[in-house]
């Protein structure tokens, strides 16, 4: 009887094992179960499936030795050493992969020195290419996918991340990505940006986003310049940390300690609006680091000797020794607080596009574009109702006014960029004010038009002008590739045909086929 | 060699004979004929890449379709004893049905869409290696899907039953890599990663040979007809 009642539930044991089981195998690959539970639930399979052999020993043992299960167990195992093979073959494929290019233009074969870039990559990193799925043209979105793609057959460290800009939006901002087309390399805190898709750009992003150097800024001391270590309001505290944000070293520098030459690892030299001027010796010790391919940031405010006059004359660009009334840029109703919207094109000003920047006290600059030794550019320029001050009492006494003949009349430029020629060129950027970099004013915050408050691009100015510094030579050169494109010519009448032809004709020609087939059978 | 061959044609004589073959044909060119008109028209550019995309997953949806009465006709005729009995192995059988199928594949489907490449070539013109590769894709992938169906039709009487689950089974290989950030890295994660389906097509339309891609769709091939054999085989000793 009561082997009866057990073989009745023996069927119901053995359920429940194979339940067991496959709970045990589903939580397994869902991965964050405790191992304790998952022995729990397989030894617990174990013993149901031990009741279900023992009380139905007997069938159990007629199945097993039958010649099915011999002929299946067979089977099995021939699968099983079959899957094991065909697995292992395509493990080998997979390692030792051959890949050949047949594009015309060899779209997909990456140079060698790219090749070697990603074989040496020693740590993880990740890219992330923020498109605006909706907008962008996706012929050259394609083509950067591609280009990734290829990039991590050569290397597991490399990740990337085609990114929509619409539907991620607070991905974008904690990229701080302003463009449509922006591509960001990243390796742990280091960023990289690229607007561009060539493979060089892409490669030095790589290379520079890798390298362990840290861009440093050298900031200039003793002559009362604004200090980086300075949190009031005057200070360049904030610079300072926005800097480090972005990878940047921020030091500071007594020129007059200088014995032989500026530090090997200087990026660029800051000057932040000094207040007294410079020895001719700090000057050459400048001109020497700028002969030999040297960046400086030039800030240097209105009312101010500063020593760099001659300096600056061969150089192309003449400071005068005034201050900028700006009745319509001027913000809030101050004339001498001009606010730019507009620029130049240049590569410290290219991401500004709708950011206004503001100058509180700036004087105007003469920017001589047709200098033949070095390529000066101006970045922005006051309105044409403005004018350069150079009564400075008028000014302390609120009775400034254009005074013709003496006082240079708008638009003046107030911003300019110099670039030496051929190798080891040097790259200035020389603006008449540096209370711009302000702590009180790098943190301002300001209203548009439409309501929408917005931070002004003053810091932004100065990190595009530090990437400009940093970002000069392309660490390696990779001749770009021709445009992949065979465009196809019809006309309106082709089209038709071609649509007819491939929609209506061919499968025509299958069915009359077919039907004449049918037909000759009959 | 001679016994596949034997299969294979018989196969092919009974693929032409009926309409089955023409109308899926017919139905397939004029849905690619569309696709085709519609990716020149708004690219005006001489390739084929977009349109082998869908082409690919349309004939993924075809495949069953044209496999699944292959096995299980037989199975359901009752010839299927017959040919077994007959001096032929199981593998023969199935391979040969399985040949049938591809050329079949070869002819109807994939010859046909030369036209294609033809108005290229006189509106082009193309670029020549990214077409030539991207049939080649065509085909490994199409043998792919074919030798599913084989595997399909191999386990049931049932024409349908082995349309759906062919049809199932390439699914969930074109899915595969959907859930593996679920299951986080490692093992089941990578396998899963390769066996999906788009992983290995890109790289043929957009005109590169990848080794790694022919070995899939020879891999799945070789696999499928393998356990289309041992299903064959249980009939012997069931």
């Amino acid at each position: 009887m009561i082997r009866q009642r057990l073989l009745e539930w023996a069927d119901y044991f053995g359920a429940v094992a194979l339940a067991l089981w496959v709970a045990t195998v589903i939580l397994f690959f869902l991965g964050n179960q405790p191992r304790e539970r998952l022995l729990l639930l397989a030894g617990l399979g174990v013993i149901f499936f031990a009741l279900y052999l023992t009380t139905k020993f007997a069938a159990v043992r007629n199945v097993v030795t039958s010649r099915g299960a011999r002929y299946g167990s067979n089977a099995l195992l021939m699968t099983a050493l079959f899957l094991g093979i065909v697995g292992l073959v395509n493990f080998l494929g997979i390692r030792y992969a051959y890949r050949y290019d047949t594009t015309a233009n060899k779209t997909f074969t990456l140079s060698p020195l790219t090749i070697q870039t990603l074989q040496e990559l020693k740590e993880p990193v990740n890219v992330l290419a923020f498109y605006s799925f909706s907008q962008s043209n996706p012929t050259s979105k394609q083509e950067l996918d591609d280009r990734l793609r290829e990039y991590t057959h050569y290397t597991d460290k490399l990740n990337y991340k085609m990114i929509d800009l619409d539907a991620e939006p607070q991905l974008a901002i904690d990229y701080k990505v302003q463009y449509d087309g922006t591509i960001i390399f990243e390796r742990g805190t280091r960023r990289e940006n690229v607007f561009q898709i060539d493979e060089q750009s892409l490669t030095n992003a790589l290379l520079k986003v890798s390298s362990d150097k840290q861009p440093t800024l050298y900031f200039t001391t003793g002559h009362g310049e604004r200090s980086l270590d300075d949190s009031s309001d005057n200070g360049l505290s904030s610079l300072k940390n926005g800097l480090e944000l972005n990878n940047y070293k921020a030091v500071l520098l007594d020129l007059k300690t200088i014995t032989e030459t500026i530090p090997a690892d200087a990026t660029a030299l800051v000057v932040a609006g000094p207040v007294a001027a410079f020895d001719p010796a700090e000057i050459q010790h400048i001109q020497n680091y700028l002969a030999t391919g040297g960046r400086l940031f030039l800030m240097l405010d209105p009312g101010v000797q500063t020593g760099f006059d001659d300096f600056l004359k061969a150089y192309g660009v003449t400071l005068r020794n005034d201050l900028v009334y700006d009745p319509k840029f001027g913000s809030f109703g101050r004339p001498q607080v001009p606010v730019i919207n507009s620029y130049k094109f240049s590569p410290v000003t290219q991401n500004l596009t709708g950011q206004s920047t503001f100058f509180p006290g700036i004087r105007s600059l003469i920017a001589d574009t047709s200098n033949i030794s070095y390529t000066v550019t101006s970045l922005f320029s006051s309105s044409d109702a403005s004018w350069g001050e150079t009564d400075f009492d008028s000014i302390k006494n609120q009775t400034a006014k254009l005074d013709e003949g003496k006082d240079a009349k708008g638009p003046l430029d107030l911003g300019a960029t110099i670039e030496g020629r051929g190798d080891k060129a040097m790259r200035m950027v020389i603006i008449g004010n540096s209370g711009f970099l302000a702590n009180g004013n790098l943190r301002v915050r300001g209203m548009t038009s439409s309501g929408q408050e917005v931070t002004f691009g003053n810091g932004l100015l100065f990190l595009n002008a530090a990437r400009w510094f940093a970002g000069q030579e392309n660490l390696i050169t990779i001749p770009p590739k021709p445009a992949d494109s065979h465009p196809l010519t019809l006309t309106g009448e082709q089209m038709n045909f071609v649509m007819f032809s491939s929609f209506a004709l061919l499968p025509g020609v299958i069915l009359i086929i077919g039907a004449l087939v049918w037909w000759g059978r009959r | 060699m001679r016994n596949v061959w034997t299969i294979t044609w018989r196969e092919l004589r009974a693929y032409f004979a009926s309409p089955l073959a023409y109308v899926l044909s017919a139905g397939f060119l004029a849905l690619a004929g569309v696709f085709f008109s519609f990716d020149i028209y708004f690219s005006r550019e001489a390739s084929m890449r977009n349109l082998l995309v869908t082409i690919v997953f349309i004939f993924l949806l075809l495949a069953p379709a044209l496999t699944m009465r292959l096995l299980a006709e037989e199975q359901r005729m009752g010839t299927l004893e017959l040919l077994l009995t007959a001096p032929l192995h199981d593998w023969q059988v199935v391979v040969g049905k399985f040949l049938g199928s591809l050329i079949l594949y070869l002819v109807m489907f994939i010859l046909p869409m030369v036209y294609y490449v033809l108005i290229l070539v006189v509106f082009g013109p193309p670029d020549y290696g990214p077409l030539a590769t991207g049939f080649l894709g065509l085909i490994l992938m199409g043998a792919a899907f074919l030798a599913v169906g084989v595997f399909a039709s191999s386990l049931t009487q049932n024409q349908v039953i082995a349309a759906v689950v062919s049809m199932g089974i390439l699914i969930v290989m074109w899915v595969a890599d959907a859930f593996t950030n679920l299951i986080g890295t490692g093992l089941v994660s990578d396998v899963l990663n390769f066996i999906a389906i788009p992983r290995h097509y890109p790289d043929f339309f957009r005109g590169v040979i990848n080794s790694t891609d022919i070995l899939y769709a020879l891999s799945v091939v070789v696999v499928s007809l393998f356990f289309a054999t041992q299903a064959l085989q249980t009939r012997r000793w069931r």
